[in-house]
């Protein structure tokens, strides 16, 4: 039961303070004397409660935030603006399409496009550094790291000491980049992190060090042995090229 | 219950109600130029209506740090808005980093007061314009609004046939009972709805926002409430019931 229909209009307009001065005391007499309306007014002012409630609200995820800063970051100042870095939509797919390209997997090497690969590569990287979350196994002995990753990932890292060219193991973590959970190879360059990211190659053919630069850092793609290799890092162009030789070379 | 028309002096009249206007608290309508989000809606800088213009326009980086500074914080409430909108996480975070590009690539030319309505409408119009060429998700015109009551709305939560009994509502707590009956509804109703009582929009900036006059926004809301209290209260009772049961 309700009063008349300009009653419950003026109504949401007093809860919501949008009535002028005459039309607030207009209704507040009528208030008076409408139980009708009282109860419902209160019955109102439950509803906002539960929906201001903790816990309606959605609040932004963390890394759309970092994405959006960066998207902002990357054109600004720049004469010509970056090519617009597409939503997630064109490459991180919503969870039907993610399906699909799951079991479409198994039958075919899906390439990646463009930058997309180098946009979560970095993301993990900096996300690595900031969120504390630099390694689940924390070893200096690629004998224990190795062993870690056992049945957690498809392709398990190489045992690859680098120590000696100056480039320690620090650890290694579980990530997830190109959709997948991959294995990430933590060392070190002084007080630089090199993450070294390894999945299963798309392709078979072996790949020398390619190193490139995106949003300021250094990545380097290779590929050896049906495996494909990231690194990527805030040390220098030329020390990556270095560490990069040095890994392929003790792998190989 | 029919929508309601504005004219210049802010008075709504109805339609169903000829004989008396409802006055409410219109601030004069100022020139487009110097007006709040009004005048994001005029000329052709607006990122709204020219979804696929893009402005090869850099901005420095005073322009970055004015909106990091008037833009960023609200973040969370365009999030939450898309989300409402969407009824999907991911589909959300789509539609925010596309309005949020979109709005810094036309800040520059920004003159509003109100940067905060301005997002909200680059928001929501971000998430239209994801709806067109897509088979699935919201249909906006085959829903009749008028008819609408709360069994229909809440149907398809209460499915007790569902094949997983154990989301129905009864077994949500709260906050997720509201979400969901926020999302039941049209999404006139809902936006309406969020708008107004998540994101505090007075009737003006939800007009101008969702392009619809005052008196449509007023009777969009007293609907969207009804509708939410009728299937809060359906809810309660079948919580009752359902611990009668068992």
């Amino acid at each position: 039961m309700t009063c008349t229909n300009e009653n419950l209009l003026l109504l949401h307009a007093y809860l919501d303070g949008e009535l002028d001065a005459a039309n607030t005391v207009h209704f507040e007499d009528h208030l008076e004397t409408c139980a009708l309306c009282r109860t419902e007014l209160e019955r109102q002012r439950e509803m906002r409660r539960a929906i201001r409630g903790p816990g309606v609200a959605h609040a932004a995820p963390d890394d759309l935030r970092r994405r959006i800063e960066a998207a902002i970051a990357a054109e600004t100042g720049i004469a010509e603006p970056a090519p617009l870095p597409k939503p997630r939509s064109s490459w991180w797919p919503t969870a039907g399409a993610l399906a699909l390209a799951a079991s479409l997997a198994l039958f075919l090497a899906l390439p990646q496009p463009g930058p997309a690969i180098q946009e979560q590569l970095v993301d993990s990287h900096v996300h690595s550094l900031l969120a504390q979350h630099l390694t689940d196994v924390q070893a200096s002995d690629q004998h224990t790291v190795r062993p870690w990753f056992s049945g957690k990932v498809d392709v398990a890292p190489p045992a690859v000491d680098l120590a000696h060219e100056g480039f320690p193991l620090v650890g290694g973590r579980l990530d997830y980049v190109g959709n997948r959970v991959v294995a990430a190879m933590v060392y070190k360059r002084d007080q630089h992190v090199i993450n070294v990211y390894v999945r299963p190659a798309s392709d078979r053919q072996d790949l020398s060090p390619q190193a490139e630069t995106y949003r300021g850092y250094n990545l380097c793609q290779w590929r050896q042995h049906g495996t494909e290799f990231w690194a990527v890092t805030d040390a220098s162009r030329a020390e990556l090229e270095a560490f990069a030789h040095a890994y392929t070379s003790a792998n190989s | 219950m029919r929508a309601g028309t504005t004219s210049l002096a802010g008075v709504v009249r109805l339609s169903d109600t000829p004989a008396r206007a409802i006055r409410i608290r219109t601030p004069p309508r100022t020139p487009a130029p110097v007006s709040t989000a009004r005048s994001a809606h005029s000329g052709s800088t607006d990122p709204k209506r020219d979804p696929d213009m893009d402005p090869k326009m850099p901005n420095d980086e005073a322009t970055a740090r004015r909106f990091r500074d008037a833009v960023m914080p609200h973040l969370d409430d365009a999030c939450n808005l898309a989300r409402f909108l969407t009824r999907n996480a991911a589909d959300a975070d789509d539609i925010v980093q596309d309005a949020y590009l979109r709005a810094f690539r036309f800040f520059a030319t920004f003159r509003g007061e109100n940067p905060r309505a301005w997002l909200f409408a680059i928001v929501r119009n971000c998430f239209y314009s994801s709806l067109k060429g897509r088979s699935r998700g919201e249909s906006l015109t085959d829903v009749d609004l008028d008819s609408l009551d709360a069994a229909t709305v809440t149907s398809d939560l209460w499915t007790s046939e569902s094949d997983d009994p154990e989301r129905t509502l009864i077994k949500l707590d709260d906050a997720n009972v509201v979400r969901a009956l926020i999302e039941a509804l049209p999404v006139p109703f809902r936006e309406t709805l969020v708008l107004r009582e998540m994101e505090e929009m007075s009737y003006q900036d939800i007009a101008t926002i969702t392009e619809v006059p005052i008196g449509t926004v007023m009777s969009r809301l007293a609907r969207a409430r009804q509708l939410f209290k009728a299937a809060w209260i359906d809810r309660q009772n079948k919580s009752s019931r359902n611990k009668d049961w068992h």
